[in-house]
């Protein structure tokens, strides 16, 4: 009887260290998968969010490059314009002067 | 007897047993985890392959956006130079013909023949080569102290090892303090007139009535006159037959820093001195 009980433990043993090594592999494969899974949500997210913000730099940039090319036309308008009166003016001076 | 060895041998047989069996568990052990890392290893980099491939869109907008912008503001410039040129009036044959004129100005024609005169006047100066030549000089003056220093502290610890060395020798048990202290001394003192004969046996300064104002010459003070008479120099004969090398010497060892003055200059004072040409001993330096 003692003897049938001492090999009845051996092999209770066997199988709880088998069933130790098997746990511990999958244990181990689960974190894995819940590791990728998150890593991966998270990357996806920051890609998410970073193509908005690409979005969004790229309209502010190219409101502000056409605004410049507005400020940019307006001040060779006014120029001109200045340049087109002063030269009036000159002419008329010139003419006041060679008539008197 | 017989039963003893028996269960000896079984025991052992037992252990071996015990050992091997652990031995393979280990090596199912380890190969489990080395699958484990190669599956796990297999699946982290087909996320980082997908995930790279979902940034590659990001990157060339990214990169599309900053070639937009660059093109964009090129041909503002662009658009604004052309306002700026019709708005001036500029005319790029004007812009050449007025170049020649500049370049054919006399006035232009006359600066840099000025400069280049300057230039040529600079690099001639006399002032500027002995700048030159005196930075030179104390390249090389600093170069000789600092191997002089080098010398004079391996001599000094050389000596100090010697005496040391000597002391230790001295020093037995039966012979008394004073004896061994006057025996360290007296030939350290042998040493030291060694030296000193080893000196006077290389430069030998002949003695003469003769004395010279050796002031006239440029670089000797009445102090520095003092200690070359102390020296036995006081003519300008025994500068002249003196090698530039043996004056260093006789002035280091005087404790007299040589290399700040001019030996050769020195030589060449005596020599003028010695045919009676005191003008241009006196005009040294300044032609």
């Amino acid at each position: 009887m003692f003897k049938f009980a001492l090999k009845l433990i051996i092999k209770l043993k066997k199988k709880m260290k088998k069933i130790s090594i098997n746990s511990i592999t999958k244990n181990t494969l689960k974190l894995n998968k819940i590791a990728l899974k998150v890593t991966e949500k998270g990357i996806l997210k920051a890609i998410n969010t970073s193509e908005n913000l690409q979005e969004i730099s790229s309209k502010k940039l190219k409101t502000t490059l056409n605004f410049a090319a507005e400020k940019q036309d307006k001040i060779f308008y006014n120029l001109e314009q200045g340049k087109e009166m002063i030269w009036k003016n000159l002419n008329k001076t010139l003419d006041f002067f060679s008539k008197n | 007897m017989a039963t003893k060895k028996s269960n000896k041998i079984n025991k052992i047989g037992k252990a071996k047993a015990i050992f091997k069996k652990l031995n393979n568990d280990l090596i199912d052990a380890s190969f489990n985890a080395i699958e484990t890392t190669v599956k796990t290893g297999e699946k982290w980099q087909k996320l980082t392959a997908k995930l790279v491939k979902k940034t590659e869109p990001l990157t060339k907008k990214q990169i599309s956006m900053v070639v937009e912008t660059a093109e964009s503001i090129k041909g503002q410039l662009e658009h604004s130079t052309a306002r700026l040129k019709t708005l001036v009036g500029y005319d790029p044959k004007m812009m050449e013909n007025a170049k020649k004129m500049v370049a054919k100005n006399p006035l232009v024609e006359k600066a840099e023949e000025l400069k280049e005169k300057f230039e040529k006047e600079v690099s001639n100066n006399k002032l500027v080569k002995k700048a030159e030549k005196m930075s030179k000089k104390l390249k090389k003056n600093i170069s000789s102290t600092l191997d002089e220093a080098k010398e004079k502290i391996e001599d000094y610890t050389e000596n100090a090892m010697d005496a040391i060395s000597e002391k230790m020798e001295k020093k037995t048990p039966k012979k008394t303090k004073k004896t061994t202290k006057n025996k360290v001394v007296k030939k350290q003192e042998a040493v030291i007139e060694k030296k000193e004969e080893k000196v006077s046996a290389n430069i030998q300064v002949t003695e003469t009535e003769v004395i010279d104002n050796l002031k006239v010459i440029k670089g000797i003070g009445p102090v520095l006159e003092k200690s070359l008479n102390d020296l036995n120099i006081t003519a300008y004969d025994q500068i002249t037959k003196m090698t530039i090398a043996d004056l260093t010497d006789l002035l280091n060892n005087a404790g007299i820093n040589a290399q700040i003055y001019d030996l050769s200059g020195w030589k060449a004072q005596a020599e003028l001195a010695l045919t009676g040409d005191m003008d241009a001993v006196k005009n040294w330096g300044k032609e």
